[in-house]
């Protein structure tokens, strides 16, 4: 078990410094100057190369990554140029504001969408099963701000019930339900989708098995059956989806974040691409990228415990 | 059927069951009546779609959603199974019923631990507590012949081996002592010695426990072992029923008997025997039949037959056949002449045409490095074919992908025809002279290409044929040298039964013209009726074309039958080469005693079982020494455990790797004398 | 070996069994498929809806009026018999807009989705049926890539390279190429496995033929579903860029363009924004229906 963990560390640590330069060099070839872009398109050429070699952006790209990532490490994310601020309190504050949302998210569905997954395999073929199918896969292909702008239409303008943007909650539940509830639903949609998906998956294959009509055939009660042999080997797979979800989630919050104007990572990252704010988007895209790894290697291991294949092989 | 005085354990009455299949109901058991005693054994043979399975489920009452019992009844006791409350089935399970099927491994929940599963009977069966269900399952296991149980019960299913796993599956079934045990097929897909081993831990379980026993399977060699009285089902209808000596002696159906006739039996050899397939094949399911189902395909058949569907006569003592001719039986005579005439296309001795010197194939590198083949010599002559014998571990396997190319062998050199052919990337000639029939005709044909197109494919790059015409004459004749018609080429494998399947890749084999085809198990997905006609076909084609074979297959029976020369391989080694009456005939390597031994015979005077100790070593750690010395009944001393032993030569023409000499070897597998202790095998 | 796998023609010998009509069984097949097909409500309603908004994307022009077309008379007008979904903040008709604003997100999702399949297919057969270091390597990659969520992808790539619906269905198609390419993969890597493969190596066969001739038939059907499936995705992500104001530009009655632009008279002209919302999700909740149909039929 202990390699296992070792391995994936490994491995996950070479991904990440495979992502940060492809997040370095993506976002360094953007075209348009960060010269340019900072002094506007009325300053001279040569004002603007002054202001780009001033920045170091036009030493080679290998040279840059590294004094970049140096600097990352060390904990120097650099100062925004557009919004002239230092990178790290930023960076840090927004994907603050991010996991609460999201958190709130995952809290309040993933239960859910499992227990739902579970029952309809339960009830495979009858009426419910069909429903709540069929309802992962509508949800699973709403577009975030589809759903976004119904609810914001119906809850906030029509019905007045909830704000029509949202700000970084109060640590009170109150108002966490307050500002989160209705930025959550466009992701909980798609969230419900996947993973009531899976979950019922995994739940048929293991009512399939060989070693369920074995139980079966040793007369166990219905109840005991379904939850010592099959739940166990059901989500096992459904935890590997879950830690997909993180990923896409934070593609949600993108999109959630700009409708709802919630000061998050997502928007951050959509506004320093369009305004071309090189080290924001560097550090933010960087920090997404380190959630989501670590969320799968997270889940490797939690699935490599629950399976005794994995966790016995030395 | 006839009922005996003592009390019945189980009776099936009329029974009939239809699966609803895309809206049409199919039939595949029809008015299927028979019972079995209290403590008796009872087996149930039919070839693959009889309906054996669907019967063993329906006692058990677990059939999917999809199947309706049109009529009858399961007597149980006093209470009909069929119509049983939810409540009371789930009593009956596990207590007074119990199953063991196919395919432990899958059987088994990988997550609960092996002792748990076995507890869990206890617990809510017989209301024990925890621990105590626990200690309850450390003695089953015991009793179950599994050493150091109190190990065992804290694994996990994958960390057991095969018959391991089995032997847990028996302790889950038999811990409350049920009335009933059902078993389908519970040794297909074993070892053979494994097998052997798990049929004599049923025959023990018997004595001590007195259940009564429905022995579901193909093999009729097993079924007459086990069981005291045997029924024999066709296309869902119970053809014949009787004590088991009488009814394999003195078959009464016509089907029974051809079913006999066409098994190859130890001793039958393709010099002398032909063996006798059944032509046609089974009727389609779901299409009502007038008159007996088995009319269309029997030598015997009249009008009457095809007009009217016949009861079951009695014939004996407890012995009925579903036949109105059944008296004629006995006199139907073989269809396949005896020995038939056949010029050989070329001498036996025509030379060596395959040689593989110290052939060495391991996988992995490091400390998980597995040596598949280690350091094998094998020759084939011109004409000639090699049997090769081997069980799972044995290494078979990955010397015949070495030999016809799929793989690169780590060492050694293989020469064919006087050119070496080691590496796997050979030219066009050598493709032609090298070819091979796969096992599973299922998978070895594309699914989505016509038969002509795989067969066109074969002519043009193995026989160098271009050009459409030309290529569809040849293959014409291609389709008549392996009895295919017209009608087949032009369909894809999936419209096509087994045994056409693989008469289409013995043709793609063949398309070249080749001088040597490996044969890897050809027969072994088909069933035993198929099996005969291919088998014959693989006979005809090698005298014909004076093609050698190399022949790999479990069935030590059809091995016999098909080879000139035999090798016995066992963790990656030849033990035992030789002609093949002489390998199979004492004095020859322990092992091959063991696995001749493990045979289940159809003749009724079966010598005594040699057993082998301990389990398969795994090939990863291979045994010092001698390998087989963890395992050998005969085992020395410290001499096989240390020094790796010598080549010894018979009269006969045999070699094999042991310490005895041969005339002290044929004087103990002679005697029968009682094998020695555990060679210091670990449990 | 199932009593349910019987199927006529077997015969071990000649005159065994009676003739069968080989065309006729070839055509029961096919009939069987589209039989399981029709069978399913929810394939037929997602399918029915998918043909309307094609249909809506090849004949708007003469189903409508012209989306461009400016009422100045009645600019955010609530939906009325003159204007049955209403009028945008310039006076155009919603309905107008709505109809032919299935044109461009039907030019794009499927072209993406064409660009990621002919891509991933390629991909999927080297990495599966080779193995060895390409896999290795293309392993990594898909992992490496798998920890940017595509719209953040598409967003990088996208402010980069200009906002042109060409650079939508090359961002797309190319983010969804390692992703079509891990499930071509699997399921070579089961094809890779039977024995016709080895035979077809047997006889002498080269990789690419094998790759082409013997594998790539054989799995169509998950190819075909999973196409299906991106199609969806790319519907969703072509409209979600339009939203960010990343894909297509004004004046195109885009249906994401017209929800981001109608964001801002959500209190006061609720039509602007739900119609189009509604159209995206009737469009890529069928398509997913359609692709559930097709999953479920091919399982059969």
């Amino acid at each position: 078990m202990g390699r296992y963990v070792l391995k994936r560390l490994g491995l996950t640590a070479i991904t990440l410094v495979l992502v940060s330069f492809a997040v370095f060099a993506a976002a360094e070839v953007l075209p348009g100057d960060v010269g340019r872009t900072i002094l506007g398109p009325y300053a001279s050429q040569q004002q603007v190369d002054q202001l780009t070699h001033q920045l170091g952006a036009d030493e080679p790209l290998v040279k840059r990554y590294f004094t970049w990532a140096g600097n990352f490490v060390q904990g120097d994310w650099g100062t925004s140029p557009i919004q002239n601020v230092e990178v790290r309190p930023l960076v840090l504050e927004r994907l603050k504001n991010s996991l609460i949302l999201g958190g709130f998210a995952l809290l309040l569905i993933v239960p859910f969408s499992v227990a739902l997954g579970v029952f309809a395999a339960l009830h495979y073929g009858k009426a419910l099963d069909r429903v709540i199918s069929i309802a992962g896969l509508s949800f699973v292909a709403l577009p975030e701000f589809v759903v976004g702008v119904v609810v914001i239409v119906v809850f906030a303008v029509q019905l007045g019930w909830l704000p029509v943007s949202s700000q970084v909650p109060e640590p009170n539940p109150v108002d966490i339900v307050r500002q989160c509830l209705l930025p959550s639903i466009p992701l909980m949609f798609v969230l419900f989708g996947y993973i009531s998906r899976m979950a019922r998956a995994g739940t048929i294959e293991a009512l399939r098995s060989n070693y369920t009509r074995t139980a079966v055939l040793k007369g166990l009660p219905r109840r005991y059956i379904i939850v010592r042999h099959v739940l166990r080997n059901a989500l096992l797979p459904t935890i590997a989806v879950v830690s997909v979800q993180v990923g896409y989630l934070v593609g949600g919050l993108v999109v959630v974040e700009t409708l709802f104007n919630y000061p998050g990572i997502g928007q951050l990252i959509l506004n320093a691409a369009t305004g071309h704010d090189l080290p924001t988007l560097e550090a933010s895209v960087l920090m997404i990228a380190l959630i989501y790894t670590v969320a799968n290697f997270t889940a490797d291991v939690l699935s490599a415990l629950l399976n005794p294949r994995v966790r016995l092989a030395t | 059927m006839s009922t005996t005085e003592r009390q019945q354990a189980v009776r099936i009455e009329g029974l009939s069951v239809a699966y609803r299949r895309r809206g049409r109901l199919l039939r595949v058991l029809d008015d299927v009546s028979f019972s079995i005693g209290a403590g008796e054994a009872y087996g149930l043979v039919g070839e693959s779609g009889c309906g054996k399975t669907t019967v063993a489920m329906s006692l058990m009452r677990y059939l999917p959603d999809n199947a309706e019992v049109e009529a009858g009844r399961i007597m149980f006791g006093d209470e009909d199974v069929l119509t049983a409350t939810g409540a009371t089935l789930r009593k009956w399970r596990g207590d007074r019923m119990a199953m063991v099927y196919q395919d432990p491994g899958t059987a088994l929940n990988p997550s609960i631990k092996v002792g748990e599963q076995i507890a869990e009977v206890y617990r809510f069966h017989k209301g024990m507590s925890r621990s105590e269900a626990l200690a309850a399952a450390v003695e089953m296991l015991s009793t179950v012949q599994i050493s150091a149980p109190d190990r065992v019960v804290r694994r996990y299913p994958h960390e057991l081996s095969g018959g391991q796993q089995q032997r847990i599956m028996f302790a889950m079934a038999l811990a409350t002592d049920p009335d009933l045990l059902v078993l389908d097929e519970p040794t297909t897909g074993l070892d053979a010695t494994v097998e052997a081993e798990v049929l004599d831990l049923v025959e023990q379980l018997r004595t001590q426990f007195d259940t009564s026993i429905l022995f579901v399977s193909h093999n009729l060699g097993i079924v007459a072992r086990m069981c005291e009285r045997v029924g024999v089902l066709y296309a869902g209808r119970l053809i014949e029923e009787g004590p088991a000596g009488e009814l394999f002696q003195n078959p009464r159906h016509p089907y029974t008997l051809a079913l006999l006739r066409c098994m190859p039996r130890m001793g039958m050899s393709k010099d002398v025997d032909r063996l006798d397939p059944i032509p046609g094949s089974l009727p389609p399911i779901g299409v009502e039949i007038a008159g007996c189902v088995y009319a269309d395909r029997c030598p015997i058949a009249r009008d009457r037959c095809r007009a009217e569907p016949p009861a079951i006569e009695p014939v004996g003592a407890g012995h009925g056949a579903r036949c109105f001719y059944h008296e004629d039986v006995p006199r139907i005579p073989p269809r396949e002449r005896a020995a038939e005439e056949q010029a050989q296309a070329e001498a036996a001795d025509g030379g060596v045409l395959l040689k593989v010197d110290d052939l060495v194939k391991a996988y992995g590198s490091g400390a998980n490095q597995v040596v598949a083949v280690a350091g094998v010599d094998i020759e084939v002559g011109r004409g000639e074919v090699l049997g090769l014998v081997g069980e799972s571990g044995s290494g078979k396997t990955s010397l015949a992908k070495c030999i016809v190319g799929l793989l690169d062998p780590s060492a050694g050199t293989i020469e064919f025809d006087q050119s070496d052919v080691t590496k796997s990337n050979r030219d066009r000639e050598a493709r032609r002279q090298l070819q091979m029939v796969f096992q599973n005709p299922d998978n070895a044909l594309n699914p989505s290409h016509t038969v002509r197109a795989i067969l066109r494919r074969s002519l043009e790059l193995l026989a160098g044929v271009r050009g459409k015409d030309k290529q569809d004459a040849e293959m014409d004749d291609l389709a008549r040298s392996v009895r295919l018609e017209p009608r087949h080429l032009d369909v894809r494998p999936a419209s096509l039964s087994g045994g056409l399947k693989q008469r289409v890749a013995i043709a793609r084999s063949f398309a070249g013209n080749p001088s040597m085809v490996l044969c890897d198990e050809p027969t072994s997905a088909l069933d035993v009726s198929v099996q005969a006609a291919i088998l014959n076909l693989l006979v005809d084609l090698q005298r014909r074309h004076g093609v050698s074979y190399v022949f790999i297959s479990h069935d030590l029976a059809v091995v016999r039958y098909v080879a000139d020369r035999i090798a016995v391989m066992y963790l990656g080694q030849i033990v035992d080469v030789g002609p093949a009456d002489a390998v199979f005939e004492a004095p020859h390597h322990p092992y091959t005693e063991a696995l001749l031994s493990a045979i289940p015979t159809l003749e009724p005077d079966a010598k005594a079982r040699m057993k082998l100790h301990g389990t398969l070593p795994s090939p990863a750690e291979p045994p010092t020494g001698c390998r087989f010395h963890t395992r050998c009944p005969r085992f020395l001393g410290e001499v096989c455990t240390t020094v790796e032993p010598p080549w010894q030569a018979t009269a006969d023409g045999e070699r094999y790797r042991c310490h005895i000499e041969p005339e002290e070897l044929a004087r103990l597998q002679a005697g029968d004398v009682e094998a020695a202790p555990a060679g210091g095998a670990p449990p | 070996m199932s009593a349910l796998d019987q199927t006529g023609l077997a015969g071990d010998l000649p005159g065994g069994a009676p003739p069968v009509d080989v065309r006729r069984l070839r055509r029961q097949r096919r009939a069987e498929l589209v039989r399981a097909l029709l069978h399913s409500k929810t394939f037929l309603i997602g399918f029915g809806i998918v043909v309307f908004w094609v249909l809506s994307a090849l004949t708007w022009r003469w189903v409508v009026r012209d989306p461009q077309a400016v009422d100045t008379g009645a600019t955010l007008a609530s939906p009325s018999g003159d204007h049955w979904f209403g009028t945008d903040n310039l006076g155009r008709d919603v309905l107008a807009r709505v109809i032919a604003g299935a044109a461009p997100v039907l030019t794009i999702a499927p072209l993406a989705t064409l660009l990621g399949l002919a891509g991933g297919t390629t991909i999927g057969l080297i990495t599966g049926y080779y193995r060895g270091w390409i896999d290795d390597i293309f392993s990594r990659v898909v992992d490496a890539l798998l920890a940017f969520p595509l719209i953040i992808l598409a967003v990088l790539v996208l402010a980069s390279l200009g906002r042109e619906p060409r650079n939508v269905i090359l961002v797309i198609g190319i983010i969804f190429t390692p992703l079509i390419a891990r499930t071509v993969r699997s399921a070579v890597l089961v094809e890779r496995e039977r024995e016709y493969v080895a035979a077809a190596r047997l006889r002498g066969e080269r990789g690419p033929r094998i790759m082409v001739a013997e594998i790539l038939p054989n799995i169509t059907a998950p190819i075909l579903v999973e196409g299906t499936i991106r199609l969806g995705y790319a519907i969703f992500a072509a409209a979600t860029l339009a939203f960010l104001g990343l894909g297509i530009q004004d004046p195109s009655p885009d249906w994401g363009l017209a929800i981001a632009n109608g964001r801002a008279y959500l209190q006061i002209a609720w039509w602007m924004v739900l119609f189009p919302a509604a159209a995206l999700a009737t469009l890529v909740v069928s398509v997913n229906l359609v692709a559930d149909g097709l999953r479920r039929a091919f399982e059969e």
